[in-house]
């Protein structure tokens, strides 16, 4: 079985360690069903799936990512209308004051200024 | 004939995966013989029966996780190697494992002759020097005749390792069958 031919004084020594080896004693006579009652109660135990870890893993980042955009967007919609309400606000004053102004400056000039 | 006997394996295997103790038998039949080989000089005679239990134990339990990108002797001698790993490392905390060893295997099988027993003796104290790495390469190998690619498998280590650790077992086992006056 070797990938390549051993010398001589190699094959020797496998030989050698083939005839003396340490043999094994038998094994008790009831090994065996000891062993199969041993595993009548325990079952294979299957691994965790990549399916049964990742799947949720996957689930999970992907609801907590599209949550947070959504926060995200909700945050921008209300930061916008606070904006557009402030200048609506602050503009719409400034043209209302304005046209107060352009309302009342003739009148404060009377008949003479005409 | 392998491809066969894979095939086998396999539906053996399958037959287990759906609860079949009596498929399991024909496994522990067919290789209980080979893992008591590969433990014996790694763990000696004493806790053997209880190891081969363990490894056979493990065995079904992680059958699940049995891939079949190798063959199934692969995958149990890896088991047996972890199994006499751990051993191994329970013995070393609690005496000198060496010991233990040389004298469990001590005039457990006496020989039909004196020079077959000095010689078996011989050898399993030499075998005893080796460290586990090297004395698994070696029992897999020369004795269990496995190919080194697939030592390289089961031990997780490179082919060019399973090379140098042959050389290093066989050079002190001869080494030491000298020194006990013994050419093999």
């Amino acid at each position: 079985m070797s990938e390549h031919p051993n010398p001589p004084e190699e094959e020797q020594l496998r030989h050698f360690l083939r005839q003396y080896r340490p043999l094994p004693p038998a094994a008790a006579p009831d090994l065996e069903e000891r062993i199969l009652r041993s595993v009548a109660v325990h079952r294979p135990q299957r691994g965790l799936s990549w399916r049964w870890v990742g799947i949720p893993i996957l689930l999970g980042a992907l609801l907590g990512w599209g949550g947070y955009q959504r926060w995200q967007t909700q945050l921008v919609v209300q930061d916008t209308e606070a904006l557009e309400n402030f200048l609506v606000s602050t503009w719409g004053g400034l043209l209302q004051e304005e046209g107060l102004e352009a309302e009342t400056w003739w009148a404060e000039l009377g008949p003479e200024g005409s | 004939m392998q491809a066969a006997k894979d095939t086998s394996d396999r539906d053996l295997i399958q037959r287990c995966l759906n609860g079949d103790r009596q498929s399991f038998r024909q496994l522990y039949r067919k290789y209980q013989q080979s893992v008591r080989n590969i433990l014996y000089p790694l763990c000696g005679a004493d806790l053997l029966d209880d190891l081969v239990q363990e490894v056979f134990i493990r065995a079904w339990k992680g059958l699940p996780r049995f891939r079949g990108s190798a063959r199934f002797s692969t995958w149990l001698y890896r088991i047996c190697w972890n199994v006499a790993s751990d051993q191994r490392r329970r013995y070393a905390r609690q005496r000198s494992q060496t010991q233990d060893m040389v004298l469990s295997w001590d005039g457990a099988h006496p020989g039909p002759d004196v020079m077959q027993l000095h010689h078996q003796q011989a050898l399993q104290r030499g075998m005893a020097q080796l460290s586990p790495e090297h004395s698994m390469v070696l029992v897999l190998h020369d004795l269990e005749d496995l190919p080194q690619k697939e030592i390289a498998h089961i031990l997780g280590i490179p082919v060019g390792t399973v090379k140098s650790r042959l050389f290093h077992a066989r050079a002190t086992i001869r080494k030491h069958l000298i020194q006990e006056g013994i050419t093999p």
